[in-house]
């Protein structure tokens, strides 16, 4: 395989693909793949791992109001658990009755269930993949006339954020850690799963705007590596567009199902702020106001308290895809997945994890 | 979080499945597949199936880069 990309890449002199989501990331290493590609091809980790791009205030908010509520208990997905907030308290710190750890949205109807004289507030963060399963969490909650239960809807967009990353290559507001035109991605594999909701034709603007083959990809090692080939060859006869190489599940209008029911239950947020990326305007979702007596944002109020970063991280420049894991002063030295400085060692999706994991596994060769 | 994995639908009722892979069972929303049948292998994300995989059966890929069968066909698809 490795000799196949090899002879691809004769006559490139460099290439520089950014693979968006933080799953690609993570099996890029997983395979090793990352290390076996030809020396001239650069990969650029992009922004796609819902826990890093989330700033910590939501976290503080949410602590700070089980703190008021001692009936509340939050609902959180597990990478949520651990993510710093100020004096570096954590979700995990809080005691059991205030927080529970689910893998699917649906264990929070037996929790509303067996448990009638709690609250719970659902942290719904992720991107469009994710996003259809908190839709249907609230069709369930409607047809149950559940009461208990409520929903902070944190779900974020993916076109907006990859044209960001794209946009901050030409230099951007605050002027720090910014790269030049001239780093920027000139390809991009595309993220298989949000694509499996959205279809793949909301990403055609963007290749034609920056004039760049994007190749949505599966997840496995001999996806990205088939990915990365479609793109060497697509950029030899200079090719713009959406390409599909997850054929195996990715229809390209996406299910339609979710998407009318997405548009059912949710609305577009003016703006957002994103951890890295800054405010972005129509980059994420809220319910819609149909849907306000689900509404966590209705029902509470969230008071939002700014969360400092720790001084030397770098997880802005690195969800920018302007610097890599290793430039960080922290990196496998104060910042472990064991006690984390910053939300890309925390997630199993963050750059800085997955590079972790690519560090030992070359002290142990 | 936008992980989402292979899984072999082994039961249905109504909207509600059974689904397996590697020996492990999970409860699958099937709402956003309602033609999902028995068999089929579903793309499944925090319990939900959001797509069905046609042709080629991904269920149990270990994902390793260099070890497979299918690694050596996808060196083949890559000089085509």
């Amino acid at each position: 395989m490795n000799e196949a990309l090899r002879t691809l890449s004769k006559g490139f002199s460099s290439v520089r693909i950014m693979e968006f989501c933080g799953g690609h990331t993570h099996a890029l290493v997983r395979s090793g793949l990352l290390s076996l590609l030809p020396k001239q091809l650069r990969m650029i980790h992009g922004p796609g791992c819902p826990v890093c791009v989330l700033p910590p205030h939501h976290l503080q908010a949410v602590m700070d109001l089980l703190g008021e509520h001692p009936s509340l208990t939050a609902v959180v997905y597990g990478d949520l658990m651990r993510i710093p907030t100020l004096g570096g308290q954590t979700l995990a710190q809080m005691p059991p009755s205030s927080v529970k750890m689910i893998y699917s949205p649906m264990e929070i109807l037996k929790l509303a269930e067996e448990h009638p004289e709690r609250q719970f507030l659902f942290l719904a963060i992720g991107f469009e993949t994710t996003a259809p399963a908190t839709a249907v969490l609230l069709k369930e909650l409607r047809r149950r006339n559940t009461k208990n239960v409520f929903v902070l809807c944190l779900h974020v967009l993916t076109p907006p954020a990859v044209q960001a990353v794209m946009d901050s290559f030409c230099g951007g507001a605050d002027g720090t850690d910014l790269g030049s035109p001239g780093d920027r991605p000139e390809a991009i594999i595309g993220p298989g799963h949000v694509s499996l909701v959205t279809g793949i034709s909301c990403f055609e603007a963007m290749a034609q705007r920056f004039k760049i083959p994007i190749v949505i990809s599966g997840f496995e090692g001999s996806d990205l590596a088939e990915a990365v080939a479609m793109i060497l060859r697509l950029l030899q006869q200079g090719q713009t567009g959406v390409f599909n190489q997850y054929t195996r599940a990715l229809r390209p209008e996406g299910n339609r199902q979710a998407q009318s029911l997405l548009a059912e239950v949710m609305t577009v947020r003016s703006s957002f702020v994103w951890r890295g990326l800054g405010e972005l305007p129509r980059s994420a979702l809220a319910l819609n106001a149909e849907w306000s007596e689900f509404d966590a944002e209705k029902r509470f109020e969230l008071k939002y308290r700014s969360v400092p970063e720790h001084p030397l991280c770098q997880c802005g420049a690195i969800l920018r895809g302007q610097k890599r894991p290793d430039d960080c002063r922290l990196f496998n030295k104060a910042c472990l997945p064991t006690r984390p400085l910053g939300a890309c060692m925390v997630s199993s999706e963050g750059a800085c994890h997955a590079y972790l994991q690519r560090v030992e596994e070359e002290a142990r060769t | 979080m936008c992980h989402a994995i292979p899984v072999k639908l082994i039961e249905k009722s109504g909207d509600i499945g059974v689904g397996e892979r590697g020996g492990l069972r999970m409860e699958i929303n099937l709402s956003l597949i309602p033609d999902a049948r028995v068999g089929d292998e579903l793309i499944v994300h925090v319990g939900i199936a959001l797509a069905k995989l046609e042709g080629e059966s991904s269920a149990g890929n270990s994902g390793s880069a260099g070890n497979s069968n299918e690694d050596s066909e996808v060196t083949g698809r890559l000089l085509q």
